[in-house]
C-alpha cells in the first residue's frame, strides 16, 4: 500500500524497507511534460500520449527527382516522379528531458488534398520501399535504414532543434530517396489494384505525365488507408507504449518509491507540475 | 489522506467520507489531453496554459513586399468611416501573430483583447528568441504604465468571429481564425486609430525614436526602398520588447487569468480525487 499524506508518498516493503518521496516528484515522473517545441514549416500535427509524441510532416505536391530500380536491372534509375501531397508520422520518444525519435517508426501516406482535420482519410503511397510491416504491425511503414537518424541526432542538445534536423534528413532522404525491391508491398498492391490508374504503373507514363502536368497526381485515385490519421497515430503511439511504457499501477507507483524514495524524514516541497 | 492499493486510489476527507478512482484515470485527470490540433502552414506552435483553460496559436509571417493600404496624408477622418487610404508596396520582415484563444465545447472562442503583433528578422526557430516591437500603425502601444495591457496589441475591430464558427472542428476553425487575424493585420487599412484609443501605435513610436531607420519614418521612401530591395528590412533595428516568444505567451496566459500551474499539494491531490466521484 502506498500513502500520502502531507504532500509526502510513502511505501513499505514486506521486508520492512520503508522509503519516501514527495507526492509532487512520484506524480512528475508518470505524467507527460510540457514539450516547449516550436515547429517547422510544415509539421500540421504535434500529438503527444504519455512520454510519446507523433510528429506529422507534410510534404507539398510536386515532382521528386528520386531513383527507381527497375525489377530486373541492377542498376537504380533516376526519374522525376510527381507526387500528391506526402505525410511522414514521425514519432518521437521523451526520455530524460530529451526528444528522441524512433525512425523503425515511420510511415508514409499519401493525400490528394492538404490536411485539415485530425480524422482525415489517408492513402497508401504507390511506391517501393514502403508497406505493411508485421514486426512492428504498421500499415504503411517506410524504410529509413539509408538514414543513420540517431547518430545524426545525438549531439543536438535542444529539442527544437533535434526535431528540426530529423524532419530535414526525413524530408531529404524521401525527395531523393533511392526506390528498390527490398521492400514492394505498398508498390505491389497499387499496380495489382482494379483502380490502379495507368499513368502510375507504368513508370515511363508517370514520368511523362510529370513532366507534362505534375499536378495530375492530384486527379489519382490512391489506395485508401484502414485507418484514418487519428486512428493511425492512436494505434502506433499505443504500440510504443505497450512496449516501452510500463502501465501505471500501484505496483509501479510502489516500485518508483522504494527504488528512488529517500529515507522518511525529508521535508515535503511543493514543486509545480509544469 | 490518499492511499493507493489495488490500482485504486482512495482519498479520505477529514470529516470522513471517501472517493476513489483508478490509478491511471487518477494520471490522466492530474494532467488532461490537449485538443488534436492540424495546424495551418507557419503556425509555428500552440500552447496550452498550465491550468489547459487558454491556448496561445503562434503564427509566422513570411519576409517580403505587402500590398497594404495606408493612410492618406490627407485623409480627412484619421480613422473609421471617411478615413482615405493610398495603395503602398511595403516591405516587412517576419510578423509574429499571437493569437490567444480558450475552447468551449467544440468551438474556439478567440481572445481577441489581447491578440498581439510582433516583428522578428530571422525565422522563430526557438522559444527563446526575442520578439521586436513592430512599426505598423494599427499595433497599439498602451505605455509602461499599464502592465496589465497587452504589449502589441493587435486592432480586430473587424474579425467576424461569425465566420469562425461556420467551421465545424477545432482544426478548421484555428484555420480560419489565423486567416481573418492576417486579413485585419494586412489587409483592412493602417490608420491612427490607436492613436486615439489607447495612446499610441508602435509606428507612431518609431517615428519618435531616435533609432529607427529613416527609411521607415517616411512612408514614400519605405516603398521606394522596398522596391530596390524588398528584404532591406532583414537589415533594420527594431525596438526590443525585452521578452522571448516563451515569455510572452507566459504573461499572455497571466493576462488573462490562468492560473501558473496546480501546485501538488494534499488538498490539491485529494480534490482531483473528489471531483471524480460523480
Amino acid at each position: 500500500m502506498i500513502t500520502i499524506t502531507k504532500g509526502i508518498a510513502r511505501a513499505e516493503t514486506l521486508e520492512g524497507c520503508k522509503r519516501s518521496m514527495p507526492a509532487a516528484k512520484l506524480i512528475s515522473k508518470i505524467t507527460p511534460p510540457q514539450l516547449d517545441l516550436v515547429l517547422p514549416t510544415g509539421v500540421k500535427m504535434l500529438v503527444q500520449k504519455h512520454d510519446q509524441l507523433m510528429v506529422v510532416y507534410e510534404i507539398k505536391p510536386g515532382a521528386h527527382r528520386v531513383k527507381w530500380q527497375d525489377v530486373d536491372v541492377a542498376n537504380a534509375k533516376r526519374r522525376t516522379l510527381a507526387m500528391p501531397y506526402v505525410l511522414l508520422l514521425i514519432p518521437f520518444a521523451y526520455v530524460d528531458g530529451k526528444i528522441l525519435p524512433y525512425p523503425v517508426f515511420v510511415e508514409c501516406y499519401y493525400r490528394n488534398e492538404p490536411l485539415m482535420e485530425a480524422d482525415d482519410k489517408l492513402f497508401f503511397p504507390a511506391l517501393l520501399n514502403t508497406g505493411y510491416w508485421s514486426g512492428l504491425t504498421l500499415d504503411s511503414w517506410i524504410c529509413t535504414t539509408g538514414i543513420d537518424i540517431l547518430a545524426k541526432t545525438n549531439y543536438i542538445q535542444d529539442n527544437t532543434r533535434r526535431l528540426w534536423k530529423t524532419i530535414a534528413l526525413l524530408r531529404d532522404y524521401f525527395s531523393a530517396a533511392t526506390f528498390n525491391w527490398e521492400w514492394k508491398y505498398n508498390w505491389q498492391s497499387y499496380i495489382n489494384w482494379d483502380k490502379a490508374d495507368p499513368r502510375i504503373t507504368n513508370l515511363d507514363t508517370w514520368e511523362k505525365e510529370t513532366a507534362n502536368d505534375p499536378s495530375f497526381v492530384l486527379g489519382v485515385e490512391w489506395m485508401p488507408a484502414k485507418r484514418n490519421l487519428k486512428e493511425t497515430i492512436n494505434s502506433t503511439l499505443d504500440k510504443i507504449n505497450s512496449k516501452l511504457r510500463p502501465k501505471i499501477t500501484s505496483d509501479y507507483l510502489h516500485s518508483i518509491i522504494i527504488n528512488q524514495g529517500n529515507h522518511e524524514n525529508i521535508q515535503a516541497k511543493v514543486p509545480v507540475l509544469w | 489522506m490518499i492511499t493507493i492499493t489495488d490500482n485504486k486510489i482512495t482519498a479520505q476527507s477529514k470529516e470522513g467520507s471517501k472517493a476513489s478512482m483508478p490509478v491511471e484515470k487518477f494520471v490522466s485527470a492530474l494532467c488532461p489531453p490537449t485538443p488534436d490540433f492540424v495546424l495551418p502552414d507557419k503556425v509555428k506552435f500552440v500552447k496550452s496554459s498550465p491550468d489547459r483553460r487558454f491556448y496561445i496559436a503562434v503564427w509566422e509571417i513570411d519576409p517580403g513586399v505587402h500590398s497594404i493600404r495606408w493612410i492618406s496624408e490627407d485623409s480627412p477622418q484619421q480613422y473609421g468611416p471617411g478615413t482615405e487610404y493610398d495603395k503602398r508596396e511595403l516591405a516587412l520582415p517576419y510578423i509574429i501573430l499571437t493569437m490567444p484563444f480558450a475552447i468551449q465545447g467544440d468551438r474556439i472562442v478567440p481572445q481577441t483583447s489581447n491578440f498581439e503583433c510582433f516583428y522578428r528578422n530571422e525565422p522563430l526557430i526557438a522559444m527563446d528568441q526575442e520578439l521586436y516591437y513592430p512599426a505598423l500603425l494599427n499595433c497599439s502601444k498602451f505605455g509602461d504604465a499599464n502592465p496589465r495591457a497587452p504589449l502589441s496589441w493587435l486592432c480586430t475591430q473587424y474579425l467576424n468571429a461569425a465566420a469562425i464558427y461556420k467551421e465545424k472542428g477545432v482544426s478548421r476553425q484555428l484555420w480560419r481564425m489565423t486567416k481573418l487575424t492576417r486579413w485585419c493585420l494586412l489587409e483592412s487599412g493602417f490608420n491612427y486609430s490607436s492613436e486615439h484609443h489607447e495612446g499610441n501605435s508602435h509606428y507612431s513610436d518609431y517615428v519618435d525614436w531616435s533609432g529607427a531607420d529613416a527609411c521607415i519614418k517616411d512612408v514614400d521612401k519605405w516603398q521606394k526602398e522596398s522596391k530596390k530591395n524588398p528584404l532591406f528590412v532583414l537589415d533594420l533595428p527594431w525596438k526590443h520588447t525585452q521578452h522571448t516568444m516563451g515569455q510572452l505567451a507566459e504573461r499572455t496566459f497571466k493576462l488573462l487569468g490562468a492560473a501558473n500551474g496546480h501546485t501538488l499539494d494534499q488538498a490539491y491531490l485529494e480534490r482531483v480525487v473528489f471531483n471524480a466521484k460523480g
